[in-house]
């Protein structure tokens, strides 16, 4: 899921980071814009970006590839506009401690597994509603499933838009499906655990819902 | 050509077997490599150790950069080995690459020691150690506003 140094061209690599500027500007503002209490916003954001460093340590071999947790949907209904600098933070350890992903391509990580987390969040309220029973899972649901869904399509179409001439286009073109392929499962396992969260937390918590 | 003939290069090159399988650890893919005679031998495997099978291996020479002095494929345990031609370069570029996934090592046959100390990976130990710290400086991040919160609703 996270794009390493040297796969991607310099000018990708710098529309990535103009794009996660824009983006982690925008999301501070609409966040202080919507909370008064900054304290709570930035405690829940350390939290998740925790979680959101360690679970890329959780490998699942689902042969041609291994994958592992993005939290991407988790992230969104829990921090709402604050999931993509939460996301950019935790990215940004990740490469530096382990070298999961890189430094060149941090700004296109953050923009397809932020991004996906913002509209896994925006999917999650057009459905959230007072439904009862097995229906009150299905926004959860949708936001887990959709934030791995469109955090793969969104690396994946980078990856396809960028082969270099210098590989068989054809062999990258099937690796990159069977990658693709590989992390449905995990969508739909994403999907069950944030709706049964969800679920949880709206009957609990409902205010810690963003 | 054959690497025997000269005997300096072919020195350099069977001394460089002393310090063969320096893991690399890095981008979610580890790269290993190491002379076997004449031609170097490359181990790609995602970091979680399942090979890098049908994975795309580009090598390129220090002397031409943009032009691959050999193009192939590892097969089904990650590896793949070529010859290169020292009188062209002793220093390579070698790129393993899969789903837009792996890495790229630099070697040069001429300076072992240097650039084997810089492709060392990290040891699990290493590993766990620095997950808890920036766990715990996340965590320890989260009870300070956490606190500052606190604080704020007992005065007002």
């Amino acid at each position: 899921m996270h794009i390493p140094d040297g796969m991607l061209p310099a000018e990708v690599c710098i529309a990535g980071y103009a794009g996660t500027a824009f983006l982690a500007w925008l999301s501070v503002k609409k966040a202080k814009s919507t909370t008064e209490d900054s304290a709570r916003v930035v405690s829940r954001a350390s939290v998740m970006a925790a979680a959101f460093f360690v679970v890329s340590w959780v490998h699942i071999p689902i042969p041609p590839v291994s994958v592992h947790p993005v939290l991407a949907g988790l992230m969104g209904i829990l921090l709402g506009w604050i999931s993509f600098p939460a996301i950019l933070v935790g990215l940004f350890f990740q490469a530096a401690m382990f070298g999961h992903g890189g430094f060149t391509t941090l700004g296109v990580n953050a923009l397809t597994m932020g991004g996906a987390a913002l509209l896994a969040w925006g999917a999650f309220r057009l459905l959230k509603g007072n439904e009862k029973g097995v229906k009150s899972l299905i926004p959860g649901f949708v936001a887990g499933l959709t934030g791995v869904v469109l955090a793969v399509v969104f690396t994946g179409s980078i990856l396809i838009l960028t082969i270099p001439e210098h590989i068989d286009a054809g062999v990258e073109f099937s690796s990159i499906l069977a990658m693709a392929a590989a992390h449905l499962p995990l969508a739909l396992a994403e999907g069950v655990f944030t709706a049964l969260v969800a679920r949880f937390l709206l009957k609990v918590r409902p205010d810690v819902l963003a | 050509m054959s690497l025997h003939s000269d005997p300096v290069k072919g020195l350099l090159l069977s001394a460089s077997v002393l310090f063969a399988s320096f893991p690399v650890l890095g981008h979610g893919a580890r790269v290993v490599w190491e002379v076997q005679g004449d031609s170097i031998h490359i181990s790609a495997a995602f970091d979680d150790g399942l090979p890098m099978d049908r994975a795309q291996v580009t090598v390129f020479s220090a002397t031409e950069p943009s032009e691959p002095y050999i193009s192939g494929m590892t097969d089904e345990n990650g590896e793949f080995a070529f010859l290169p031609d020292i009188e062209q370069s002793l220093s390579w570029d070698v790129q393993v690459r899969k789903a837009g996934h792996g890495d790229m090592v630099h070697f040069s046959l001429a300076e072992e020691s240097e650039d084997f100390i810089e492709q060392r990976g990290l040891t699990t130990l290493q590993i766990i150690l620095m997950s808890a710290c920036v766990v715990w400086g996340f965590i320890g991040t989260a009870l300070f506003f956490a606190s500052k919160r606190k604080g704020q609703n007992a005065h007002s």
